[in-house]
């Protein structure tokens, strides 16, 4: 058999056809397919998958990484009545819109400019970019130095003739210093995505706009704005996942003090996973976690949906 | 206990110190032999032990064998005369001793993870609010005695100031060996005394006293925003507020527990919880928002902070940051102060320890490395290297023990108290640093503090 006759039985048969025996070459392409799909498939099931279900059972458990009872929707029960656990949710819900709202505008205002060809735009989005190829956890370092009483925030300010800003130390304050710094490091990932999406709208499309008499806002509001959807949707799942599940810069700059004021979820189950080995309960808000982003990411879709 | 980054220079090699796990194929041989052989006597132990502390033949039947693995936290200081510890061991009794460092704020992570898994090494060594925890969920091995050379635990006690292997023992089984001691010091700016017009060959004995100067050596910019605190409890790190309110709670009568819940809401745990707020918001001599990467230490070496209390070990941190800073000249250490009122004061303290996983099965040598560790000439050339006291009974008249800092802890432990010892020791530690930190930055009052403190405490017990 001839590989184009192959082909065209596939075909038939993905098109409903009559001919249900698979050729030699599909059943060779199947095996080869499964071959090259079977490593990452035994990790997903081995770190992802079994893990997932596990966490799940435990959560109706006492799991103390000792022993796990039995304790059917205990831990589920207790998430009503723990305050610490709703005072992490407000926390996370605050840290959420503040670390993705500003960084979603901002990254998408700056790529307008720097999506054009050019050295100086090419110059600028590797200046961006920098932090986010910084190690989490070095950036988290360096901004809580940056933060101290005495540190380069401070001294910046005094130097306009303001007064020092109480950046860590202060409930009012310290969360937003910590959005600042998520700002500052998913920058320059998000306005490369956004760099990207922009570059693929034709320009064709913007001179029939501004032959039609359109302005910037309106070019913005009704040609690129639209246009941006599939890659704005993607923007605003992972970072609000990344957002929802960031935990170092609350764990370097203020363990979730001061009074908890910056005690996000993913710190709170931490917590209570490896600090108090309460590992039941942490994983009922792990399974809580994962719902309410699933559930979040769906909205997202719903919200920003395209045609596929 | 700092949390400065670990000695990262590995390069040199003592023989069979080893850093990566390279062994040679004698070494895995005599390994595998010594565990085999090791099992086989264990198994004739464990028939022959009944509930008392495990008692094995003692150090002169027992031949150390195999390899060994310890885990610590990082400290430079410490490290140095660590390593040339073990090496000589080796040297002595062809036992490998492969050591691994951990940042200190991973560290405790790492222990319960390795620890829970049936894996780890066979030495951890871990802070005193630890054992506990690892000892009820039997993550952490009894003291062998015989390994450590003593016939009984009383000989055991002996070798050390008294009251000192408290820290390490859970339901009356003793569970590890002191690595170090710490109870809290007073110190202070001298220079900063003078420029208030104060003594400096006279700090503060008493809170009264202390307030009183805090009060004169506290400065405010125009705004009204505190410039140098007079003095600066370390805020939002539970383990510290553990060692501040042992003497504090104490001195006015109350009790961190009461059956299995909390023991703060009363009126004199209440008036113990707004002591502590009271300084930053009725004296306004200490300031919460005040901030350095390494907390009131780094604020006394700045002269941000002109008082502060803790360990020994301040001493290596803030002359790390502040060349200039120099002990008996530009800063000094007094004594803990005590309230006016109080008969017998308590000073809160804590200790690092050494303890062999239960999962080890090279325990005996394990134990046997530990105690080598505890010697007359190892506590010198610790303390001399690091200002860690390993409290063995003559540790005061070791070289080095003549520093200042050192003699004032010394003159403290009879009054140490390492506060409550129970497996869950962390929430506890966390339960009380939510309520004093609720209370200082306005949330709740002194009463709502500790009504959430004692139903935390409840939930953690019953949990």
């Amino acid at each position: 058999m001839t590989h184009l006759t192959a082909v065209r039985r596939s075909r038939r048969r993905l098109a409903g056809g009559h001919d249900h025996t698979p050729s030699p070459l599909e059943t060779a392409q199947r095996r080869w397919g499964i071959a090259f799909a079977a490593p990452v498939i035994v990790y997903l099931g081995v770190f992802w998958i079994y893990p997932f279900f596990l966490a799940v059972y435990y959560s109706f458990t006492n799991f103390d990484l000792i022993q796990a009872d039995w304790i059917g929707a205990s831990n589920y029960e207790f998430l009503g009545e723990d305050p610490s656990f709703h005072n992490s949710a407000r926390v996370t819900l605050w840290f959420v819109l503040g670390a993705l709202v500003p960084t979603t505008v901002i990254a998408l205002l700056l790529a307008l400019p720097l999506s054009r060809p050019g050295h100086s735009s090419t110059l600028f989005r590797s200046l961006f970019f920098l932090p986010a190829v910084l190690p989490l956890v070095a950036a988290a370092i360096l901004w809580k130095v940056i933060y101290a009483t005495d540190g380069l925030a401070n001294t910046l300010l005094a130097h306009v003739g303001l007064d020092r800003i109480d950046w860590l130390t202060s409930p009012g304050v310290a969360l937003w210093s910590l959005v600042i710094m998520v700002v500052w490091r998913d920058l320059g990932f998000f306005l490369i995505i956004f760099v990207a999406g922009l570059q693929t709208i034709p320009q064709t499309l913007y001179h029939a706009a501004s032959i039609d008499g359109s302005r910037h806002v309106r070019t913005f509001l009704w040609v690129t704005l639209p246009l941006m959807r599939r890659t704005l949707l993607f923007v605003v799942v992972i970072g609000t996942i990344g957002a929802m599940q960031s935990f170092v810069p609350a764990y370097i700059l203020t363990l979730g003090g001061p009074a908890e004021s910056t005690q996000v979820l993913p710190l709170y189950l931490y917590i209570n996973a490896f600090q108090f080995t309460n590992m039941g309960y942490a994983s009922a808000l792990a399974v809580l976690l994962f719902v309410v982003l699933v559930s979040l990411s769906l909205f997202q879709f719903r919200i920003l949906r395209t045609k596929w | 206990m700092s949390s400065r980054d670990g000695d990262t220079d590995h390069r040199e090699r003592e023989p069979l110190w080893i850093f990566e796990r390279q062994y040679s194929r004698q070494d895995l041989l005599r390994g595998a032999t010594a565990a085999v052989a090791f099992s086989g006597l264990s198994g004739v132990l464990a028939a022959c032990g009944g509930d008392e502390q495990s008692a094995s033949p003692a150090t002169s039947d027992f031949t150390p064998s195999g390899s060994v693995t310890f885990w610590n936290h990082d400290f430079p200081t410490y490290t140095e005369p660590l390593r040339s510890l073990a090496a000589e061991y080796t040297a002595t009794y062809d036992v490998a001793v492969e050591h691994t460092e951990i940042p200190y704020e991973q560290f405790e992570t790492k222990v319960i993870t390795a620890a829970s898994g049936g894996s780890g090494p066979d030495i951890y060594k871990i802070g005193s609010w630890s054992f506990a925890n690892l000892a009820s969920k039997g993550l952490i091995a009894p003291v062998d005695l015989g390994a450590v050379g003593v016939a009984s635990l009383e000989d055991l006690e002996a070798r050390y100031d008294p009251g000192v292997l408290e820290g390490f023992t859970y339901e009356g089984e003793l569970y590890g060996l002191p690595v170090d001691l710490n109870n809290q010091l007073l110190w202070y700016r001298r220079d900063l005394f003078e420029e208030a017009g104060l003594d400096p060959d006279s700090p503060p004995a008493t809170w009264e006293e202390l307030i009183d100067y805090a009060a004169k050596l506290t400065t405010r910019d125009s705004s009204g925003k505190t410039t140098r605190a007079g003095f600066l409890w370390w805020y939002g790190v539970p383990i510290f507020d553990v060692l501040y309110m042992i003497s504090i709670v104490e001195a006015f009568g109350a009790s961190f527990l009461k059956d299995d819940s909390g023991g703060l809401n009363t009126p004199e745990g209440i008036e113990a919880i707004q002591f502590y707020a009271d300084l930053s918001l009725k004296h306004r001599v200490s300031d919460p928002t005040l901030s350095d990467p390494l907390g009131p230490n780094g604020l006394l070496a700045r002269g941000r902070a002109a008082m502060t209390i803790n360990g020994a070990w301040v001493q290596s941190e803030v002359e790390s940051v502040n060349r200039e800073m120099e002990l008996g000249n530009t800063y000094d250490v007094a004594p803990h102060p005590r309230f006016a009122f109080e008969q017998e004061p308590v000073v809160g303290g804590y200790s690092w320890g050494y303890a062999v996983n239960a999962n080890s099965d090279n325990q005996q040598t394990a134990w046997h490395f530990t105690n080598h560790l505890q010697s007359p000439d190892a506590a010198s050339r610790i303390l001399q290297a690091s200002t860690f006291v390993t409290p063995i009974a003559e540790w005061k008249d070791l070289s080095g023990a003549e520093n200042e800092g050192i003699q004032l802890m010394a003159d403290q432990v009879p009054a140490m108290d390492y506060g409550p010892a129970l497996p869950q020791w962390n929430e506890f530690a966390k339960a009380l640093d939510d309520a004093l930190q609720s209370v200082v930055v306005g949330n709740a009052t002194a009463a709502d503090a500790a009504e959430r403190y004692d139903q935390a405490i409840a939930r953690a017990v019953k949990s």
